[in-house]
């Protein structure tokens, strides 16, 4: 008994280990790759817990294992987009201006139901409310409402008469830019390069330019 | 940053303590090996008593390996190798005595397999 309780404990310190090792990310959000990582690591800890004829190491090695392989998987992806959008998926579109992205619900085997369910979570009962939804990489359904549903706030009081305006596109994206988006805001390399001048800046050394249609743009600098 | 120096570490340090740990197996089980051989020498040739110290040599080996290889394998595949060793002395003069010396071999042989990163074992 006494050398279950001590193998617990040193699985228990292990997995905090663990756990921080793989860092706040973890914790606060779920990739898909951290929730396979997470399911194994809770898996593999209780075997040796269970079974004291199985050395603590068979336990011990495949955490310690599996969360270092996941700490560089993070830092690859980091580096690499092309990593990033393997291991964990791209954002997809599932509502414009209301209107439903059927073939993109499909291909993400979200039923309807689904779709109501998430959009009845965050206070919205009608789909012509949604200006966009959007499918995290997490699962997770982010919605912004058209401009006449949402809560009342200054910018809307003093633009009562704008249509309801898209969310911002990401324009470059750690030094790398992104041309689809420059595309879909019917922007062009000449507002581009008048906006980097502007700032000063060369587009390898910003870490994030966004706008909307409206050219209102978000820059930010590398500082590292 | 530091967090991938770590991991990097650790990786690199279980690897090389895996590889350090598989080459103190092979030299250790050809030690305990060459034990076994040299008591089923001196048992064919009658000289029992010279068999009996080596016996003894053989548990003392044994007791020895055993605490640092549990730390690595499974407790039972090592428990039928500890009690063929505590039986030899008994089996003394008995017709049971090679028989077990081969099966003690054959379990300290199957040790080292089952811990070589062999294609059949890690499929």
């Amino acid at each position: 008994m006494l050398i279950i309780f001590l193998r617990a404990l040193i699985l228990y310190v292990l997995v905090i280990f663990s756990v921080r090792l793989m860092g706040k990310r973890q914790i606060g959000e779920l990739q898909p790759s951290e929730l396979v990582i997470t399911i194994l690591v809770s898996n593999i800890a209780t075997l040796p817990i269970e079974d004291i004829n199985l050395p603590i190491l068979t336990g011990i090695i495949p955490i310690i294992s599996l969360v270092c392989f996941d700490v560089i998987m993070s830092a690859v992806t980091l580096k690499s987009k092309k990593v990033r959008k393997i291991v964990s998926g791209n954002p997809r579109i599932i509502v414009i201006n209301g209107t439903i992205d059927q073939r993109a619900l499909k291909q993400l085997r979200y039923s309807l139901d689904d779709l109501m369910e998430s959009l009845r979570e965050q206070g919205i009962f009608d789909v012509s409310e949604v200006q966009y939804a959007i499918v995290e990489t997490t699962g997770k359904i982010s919605v912004l409402q058209k401009k006449d549903y949402q809560p009342l706030s200054l910018d809307i009081t003093e633009n009562k008469n704008s249509a309801s305006v898209n969310p911002p596109q990401v324009i470059i994206d750690d030094g790398v830019i992104i041309k689809k988006a420059l595309d879909v805001l019917n922007l062009n390399d000449k507002w581009l390069n008048g906006v980097l001048n502007k700032n000063k800046v060369k587009a390898k050394d910003v870490f994030l330019l966004s706008s909307d249609e409206d050219k209102n743009y978000t820059l930010i600098k590398k500082d590292y | 940053m530091k967090r991938l120096i770590i991991s990097l570490l650790i990786l690199v340090s279980i690897v090389v303590t895996s590889v350090f740990i598989l080459s103190v197996f092979d030299s250790r089980n050809e030690q305990l090996i060459s034990y076994v051989d040299r008591v089923e020498e001196l048992y064919k040739q009658n000289k029992t008593d010279l068999a009996e110290e080596e016996l003894t040599r053989l548990n003392r080996f044994w007791s020895e390996y055993y605490n640092l290889v549990s730390y690595i394998v499974q407790s039972t595949k090592l428990e039928e190798i500890a009690q063929s060793v505590s039986k030899l002395k008994a089996l003394m003069g008995k017709d049971e005595f090679l028989s077990e010396c081969e099966s003690i071999k054959y379990g300290i042989r199957l040790i080292y397999d089952s811990e070589y990163p062999y294609l059949h074992s890690i499929l």
